[in-house]
């Protein structure tokens, strides 16, 4: 007799749609896969739903952004001031997003009980535990796969990247490469997006009317799903190139540019924004570095000034462009930071009791949730993990984080299915 | 040939007796070589109709990417195709396999199949590659090859690259479980890791850590050096609990799929070792169960392991495995064909795992050679698979049962191996007990032995002071002999007597200190040998449970291979009625097709004749209108007529009237005027004008009533003839709504032969997946990312000329001698040596394909998948569009010399495809050239781009 159980690894899904039949009925967990009925598929295509992650590389400090301590034994010289929201307080270091406090929506109580930077953001991109012999796609990963429509011609998941040249990321696991991040290096548009200089326009055109010419003998000997794939991906291929500006931030009013800042996380910020505007599903803009074993204070006071004002011109943008109806924002890092200052005046890594900011879509605005301790070494109250957080995003856009995914016959569950979403947190 | 087709005549007459059928074969053919007894079984297993064998030029290409992973230069491809020898497949295939590019592209397979593109950690590529490459070079067996990856510790500097498949998986024994798993058994039980498997029945937590339990001691040992080695501890059983039971315990010894649990030797407790663990020490414990583990499953004779290879090789040149995915091997995936793939484990295991004689054989089967069509006729055959589908239904109900039973088999052997593990519990917790007390007090005798040990260490260490000073001495006291004079030698040589005295008096000491710790070593060691007596008891009374407990699991091994057996046999026939079911719906759907097809004609027969209706009456109408046209000017006529004849009459009337007056007048006067004869006379005048115009208005009204009476007939024929037209015009309106419905018939019956086309093309297609996965039609098979890359620089003649360059450096750097110029052997090694360098020229090159068109580090290869930014690689990076470009005598150089530009065509195709191209194809070509004249090299190049971004480029097929 079979169990009607999970633990989550992609080997769960092994069974093939082919022989499914044979089996007690009760083996394939929440039924079919996710988009098996073109009706969910139709309804999501309605308002498409987008999400942007902003990951605070090496350890954004809670004390100093969304949980300030001061006047305790942990809270460092890091004054509070009020938001938007009355009742609800941020860092001084955060004076432009405090205005912008009533889109968001704070969940104060993480705990991840991990304190390594990659294990961290492992957890925290793909809401499991890191374990040696499984893997799982990152949240831009599943967003693309779940949000993306099927004929869209740009790519479902980019990430903004600080540097590098792009290419593509190894961050889908079983969903595929096609899920897989487009990397935009420093904000460049993708890799060999521009025609080879010698080839003029017609040229182009026509080798690749050629192409589609020559393959026809072949394709009415035999045509397949993968010769499908492939022929679609030149196809995809012409569009993207048609549509490259999307990706070209320099496309933006001067006056835009100046507004969001010259300096890299500005520029990336502008151009998340237009990357939304033009429809691509998930952004993952990364701002660099948080990691302050030495100086954390004066670190924080350099990195969150950058933060703060392109982030809430951002938000504010968001919501003047009535996009944040359909926009999720999250702003998360592999872990938080020491309540503890050490005699660098550093915080060092900490997974018990930090902070991830929301904001738009499917959640909760203007308020907080969870709650640490009177100097912030423990979680009081609303304690959740990275699983609780990933279902959350997933219902936040409207998913239903306990199905399934469908990857040639292997069901595989979209989030942990030991957790569920923060309920509290959801609109 | 004769003995094949008797074979097939048996077959057809065996009928029912299938299994018994087989049989017969495989004893019968059993001197055939493999090659021909692969084609028997997957003929005799299919039952469906096979695709032809591929031409000549589809061959040679598939052959070539498959064994040296590109496609053959079109100087080779037009040398076989001038070849008439009926040997020349064989030739072929020898030739490929003695090459170079051979040994390069299955070190490749290998690598990737054995690390997955992991990054360098603790071994790197540039020294696990090259051993690699070093082992298929020198064809090493499969099995010694696994057996030394299997055993790795690093040790030796030889063999140091093999620990690269643990170390450079951190030594995780989970991980390592899995991936061994999957990679040198063909199962993926990670699942298993917390529970049993789920959805797959057979794939047991007990199984997971039993082979975990080889892998559970290992770790990655830091020498003082940094040096890093994999080690191993002794380790006792491995415990787990399903997640999903409570007091689930249980507990494994190693143990291998198909096996049962290993019976390790006995080690009382501190004897484990023959290197013990320290900090700086690398342990060796004296029963290695990683040794016993490459042993085991390397000896040829472990079935799954067998299998697992004879798969993995089976797909390297087919694209898919028996067994598919490679590591999903179970009951309810069971291989297309069972039979075969036990065949081809023992004939590899036979063979002693030479894996270039394996290729060989599979590479001349007729399986193998199949075209990538669908077979010919499919729906004559189609209707004769009826009876063989009733055949096989009648066939899986008998192994459905089988299974069952032996299913029932197995459950009562688990219940007899279990009652056994009962009754053998109390002395295995006797036996923990006992050695449990023995650990404790061999805790002492350790104490006790290090402390004799460090004596002895100090006692030695004074001895060699105390030689070199006795000999120091000795030379010291001859020196002062030379020189008796040399006080300050005198009292240096009196130092070294004296510190000798001292020293020696420490020694005493430090002997008498070994002796006593040698004496305290006494009790402890008694004590040890006493509490390892009831160890030895103990184990003497187990032994026969334990016995026991090991043929009841040997039972349970042998039962639960049957249930397995019994199972795949059904669930593989259950495929096959399947397939034949899709197989036989074709005749139907393809005689509603015809149908279909058939009432499109009829539709249209009828369609017609309502369409001749109403061409035929089109012209009654016409008349009818022409009539009533006629009949509407006569009326018209005659009613103007009418109205000229009234007003005349009115006029007449009015005259009367007026002359009426007058005379009236005329009268009056006359009362005025009496009897005035003027008036009198003008009076009766008027009076005779005016009976005079009566008489003739009388007269005049009967031309009035004539012209009223012809008016009416008039009106009348009219509206005869109105209706008449009325009366056509609705004939032609039921005849145009006739044309109508039939118009849609037709239609309805073109939507119809469209559907059941449809369903006709989607059962094909349906049956094409089928048949792949049969072997009866040749897969398609996606070029994987070295082979692409290597491809692409072959028939762009990048290969060639890096060659050219590597020869010539060679040459320059270390010219053969004469002697060496005439020695072939020495002439071949250099080729090889010419290939090992042009692969280091181009490996980076390959290295932007494997990026772009490689599954992910750490990833299963295999999979395929194509992207917009491989799209956008293949048409904008500078690599494909560089080498496109003329260069030293390649494709395009070549068309631009070309003027025929019919034969710049065909070289195209030739080196591109491997083909010729149609003639559409090649008149395609020619205007593509022509079509900028001033131009040619961009177009022959963009020509040259168009081919290597085909399907049928990307494809192996």
């Amino acid at each position: 007799m079979k169990l009607n159980y999970n633990c989550g690894t992609r080997e769960h899904l092994l069974a093939r749609r082919s022989f499914l039949g044979g089996m007690a009925a009760g083996a394939v967990v929440g039924g079919l896969g996710l988009f098996s009925s073109p009706l969910a598929a139709a309804e999501l295509a309605k308002q498409q739903k987008r999400v942007v992650v902003f990951n605070m590389h090496g350890g954004l400090s809670q004390l100093e952004s969304w949980d300030p301590k001061p006047g305790t034994d942990t809270g460092g010289p890091t004054r509070a001031i009020a938001t938007s929201v009355p009742g609800i307080h941020v860092a001084e270091l955060l004076p432009h997003t405090a205005r912008q406090m009533h889109h968001l929506c704070l969940v104060r109580g993480v705990n991840t009980n991990e304190g390594d930077h990659g294990k961290g953001i492992y957890m925290m991109l793909t809401g499991r535990k890191q374990t040696p012999a499984a893997s799982f796609p990152e949240i831009g990963a599943v967003m693309a796969k779940a949000l993306t429509p099927a004929d869209a011609s740009l790519p479902g998941h980019v990430r903004i990247t600080p540097g590098g040249s792009g290419g593509r990321g190894n961050d889908s696991a079983y969903l595929g490469p096609k899920y897989a991040s487009i990397a935009l290096g420093n904000g460049n548009p993708p890799e060999n997006t521009n025609r080879p200089e010698k080839l003029s326009e017609t040229a182009d055109k026509q080798r690749n009317d050629f192409r589609r010419f020559a393959d026809t003998s072949f394709l009415e000997r035999r045509r397949t799903a993968m010769t499908d794939a492939f022929t679609y991906s030149y196809e995809q291929a012409e569009q993207l190139m048609r549509q490259r500006d999307i990706f070209d931030v320099s496309k933006e009013p001067e006056s835009e540019q100046q507004r969001y800042g010259t300096h890299d996380l500005g520029r990336h910020c502008l151009l998340a924004r237009r990357l939304l505007e033009s429809g691509i599903t998930f952004v993952q803009v990364s701002h660099s570095n948080y990691d302050t074993h030495n100086e954390n204070f004066n670190f924080h006071l350099e990195q969150m000034q950058e933060f703060d004002y392109a982030f809430a011109t951002f938000v504010s943008d968001l919501a003047d462009r009535g996009m944040l109806d359909s926009t999720l924002i999250v702003v998360l890092s592999e872990f938080g930071r020491t309540p503890r200052i050490n005699h660098y005046y550093g915080r060092d890594h900490w997974g018990n009791a930090w902070s991830v900011a929301l904001g738009g879509c499917g959640v909760q605005r203007g308020a907080a949730f969870g709650q640490t301790n009177a100097n912030g070494t423990k979680v009081d109250d609303g304690e959740v993990n990275h699983a609780m957080l990933f279902h959350t995003y997933l219902s936040a856009v409207g998913l239903n984080s306990s199905h399934n995914f469908d990857i040639g016959g292997r069901e595989i569950p979209m989030a942990d299915p030991a957790f569920g979403p923060i309920k509290e947190v959801l609109a | 040939m004769i003995g094949r087709l008797r074979i097939a005549c048996w077959m057809l007459r065996c009928g029912a007796g299938f299994a018994v059928c087989l049989a017969l074969a495989s004893h019968a053919s059993a001197q055939n070589p493999l090659h021909v007894r692969i084609d028997q079984l997957i003929e005799s297993d299919n039952r469906v109709p096979a695709a032809p064998v591929a031409s000549d030029a589809e061959f040679l290409r598939r052959v070539s990417l498959d064994l040296i992973g590109m496609p053959p230069s079109a100087e080779d491809l037009r040398a076989f195709l001038a070849d008439a020898s009926p040997e020349k497949r064989v030739v072929a295939i020898d030739r490929l396999l003695a090459s170079p590019q051979f040994v390069r592209h299955l070190t490749t397979t290998l690598d990737v199949m054995l690390m997955e593109r992991r990054r360098n950690q603790h071994i790197k590529q540039e020294d696990w590659y090259p051993w690699l490459y070093e082992s298929v070079k020198a064809n090493k067996p499969w099995n010694q090859l696994a057996r030394e990856i299997l055993a790795a510790d690093g040790v030796d500097p030889a063999m140091r690259p093999a620990v690269r498949f643990y170390l450079d998986r951190e030594s995780e024994p989970n991980l390592l479980t899995r991936d061994t798993g999957r990679i040198f058994f063909g199962v993926d039980m990670q699942c298993a890791q917390c529970h049993n498997h789920p959805l797959i029945d057979d794939y047991l937590q007990a199984d997971y850590f039993g082979l975990y339990a080889f892998f559970s001691g290992g770790f990655a040992f830091t020498a003082p050096d940094k040096q890093i080695y994999y080690a191993e501890r002794a380790s006792g059983e491995v415990t787990f609990a399903s997640v999903f039971e409570k007091d689930s315990q249980d507990a494994t010894a190693p143990k291998l799929l198909g096996m049962p649990e290993l019976a390790e030797p006995h080690f009382y407790p501190g004897d484990e070792y023959s290197v013990a663990p320290s900090d700086t020490v690398r342990p060796i414990p004296k029963f290695s169960r990683r040794s016993t583990l490459a042993e085991l499953a390397t000896n040829g004779s472990h079935r799954q392991f067998n299998e697992n290879i004879a798969n993995r090789l089976w797909a390297h040149l087919l694209g898919r495995g028996l067994v598919h995915p490679l590591d999903l091997h179970h009951p309810a995936n069971p291989p297309s064909h069972p039979e075969l793939l036990k065949l081809l484990g023992e004939e590899f295991a036979r063979m002693n795992f030479d894996m270039r004689s394996f290729l060989r054989e599979i590479a001349l089967s007729q399986t193998y050679q199949r075209a990538y069509d669908l077979p010919a006729g499919l729906i004559e055959q189609s209707n004769a698979a009826g009876a063989t589908l009733q055949e096989l239904q009648t066939q899986l109900a008998a192994l459905k049962e089988q299974a069952q039973q032996s299913e029932a088999a197995c459950d009562a052997a688990v219940a007899e191996w279990n009652a056994a593990r009962e009754a053998l519990k109390p002395v295995q917790k006797e036996l923990a007990d006992a050695r449990a007390k023995s650990a404790e007090i061999h805790k002492k005798f350790a104490a006790a032995e290090k402390a004799v040990a460090d004596a002895q260490a100090q006692l030695t260490a004074q001895q060699a002071i105390a030689a070199s000073l006795t000999e120091t001495s000795a030379k010291a006291a001859e020196t002062v002999q030379k020189l008796p004079q040399d006080a300050e030698l005198a009292q240096a040589a009196q130092v070294f007597v004296k510190k000798l005295e001292e020293i020696k008096t420490q020694i005493a000491s430090l002997e008498k200190n070994v002796a006593d710790k040698q004496a305290a070593l006494q009790a402890p060691t008694a004590e040890l040998n006493a509490s390892r007596a009831p160890i030895d008891e103990i184990l003497a009374r187990r032994q026969p449970l334990a016995d026991v407990v090991l043929a009841k699991q040997q039972a349970v091994v042998a039962a639960r291979q049957k249930m397995l057996d019994d199972r795949t046999a059904a669930t593989r026939i259950g495929q096959r009625v399947e397939s034949l079911t899709l197989f036989t719906s074709l005749a139907p759907q393809q005689q509603s097709l015809a149908a279909s097809q058939g009432a499109i004609a009829q539709r249209e027969t009828e369609l017609a004749a309502a369409a001749k209706a109403i061409e035929d009456y089109a012209p009654v109408v016409t008349e009818k209108q022409a009539a009533l046209q006629l009949a509407d000017a006569e009326l018209t006529k005659a009613n103007e007529a009418l109205q000229a004849l009234k007003a005349e009459e009115t006029r007449r009337a009015k005259l009367i009237e007026t002359v009426a007056q007058a005379e009236t007048q005329t009268r009056a006067a006359l009362e005025q005027l009496k009897d005035d004869a003027d008036l009198t006379a003008a009076a009766d005048k008027l009076k005779q004008k005016n009976e005079l115009l009566q008489t003739d208005l009388t007269e005049y009204r009967k031309t009035v009533t004539a012209g009223e009476t012809t008016a009416t007939a008039a009106a009348q024929k009219r509206e005869a003839a109105s209706s008449d037209v009325s009366a056509a015009q609705t004939e032609m309106t039921n005849r145009t709504n006739v044309r109508t419905t039939a118009e849609q018939a037709v239609a309805a019956a073109h939507a119809q032969a469209a559907a059941d086309q449809q369903t006709l093309d989607k059962t094909i297609s349906d049956l094409a997946v089928r048949w792949e996965g049969q072997f009866g039609t040749s897969p398609l098979k996606p070029l994987t990312a070295e082979q692409l890359a290597w491809s692409v620089m072959q028939v762009t003649g990048v290969y060639e000329r890096y060659l050219n360059i590597s020869r010539a450096e060679l040459d320059k750097n270390e010219p053969l001698s004469d002697e060496a110029r005439n020695d072939p052997a020495q002439l071949t090694a250099r080729e090889w040596k010419v290939e090992q360098l042009t692969y280091q020229k181009l490996l980076g090159s390959v290295g932007a394909f494997v990026r772009t068109y490689g599954s992910g580090e750490a990833n299963p290869p295999g999979e395929f998948f194509a992207t917009v930014d491989q799209a956008l690689f293949a048409g904008n990076a500078g690599t494909v569009n560089s080498w496109v470009a003329p260069a030293t005598k390649n494709v395009t150089e070549r068309m631009i010399s070309e003027a025929d530009l019919n034969a710049a065509a065909n070289d195209l195709y030739l080196t591109l495809l491997n083909r010729l191209p149609t003639a559409a194809e090649s008149a395609a070509v020619v205007a593509y050239l022509q079509s900028r004249p001033e131009e040619k090299s961009a177009c022959a190049q963009e020509l040259a781009w168009a081919l290597l971004n085909t399907a049928e480029f990307r494809f192996n097929h």
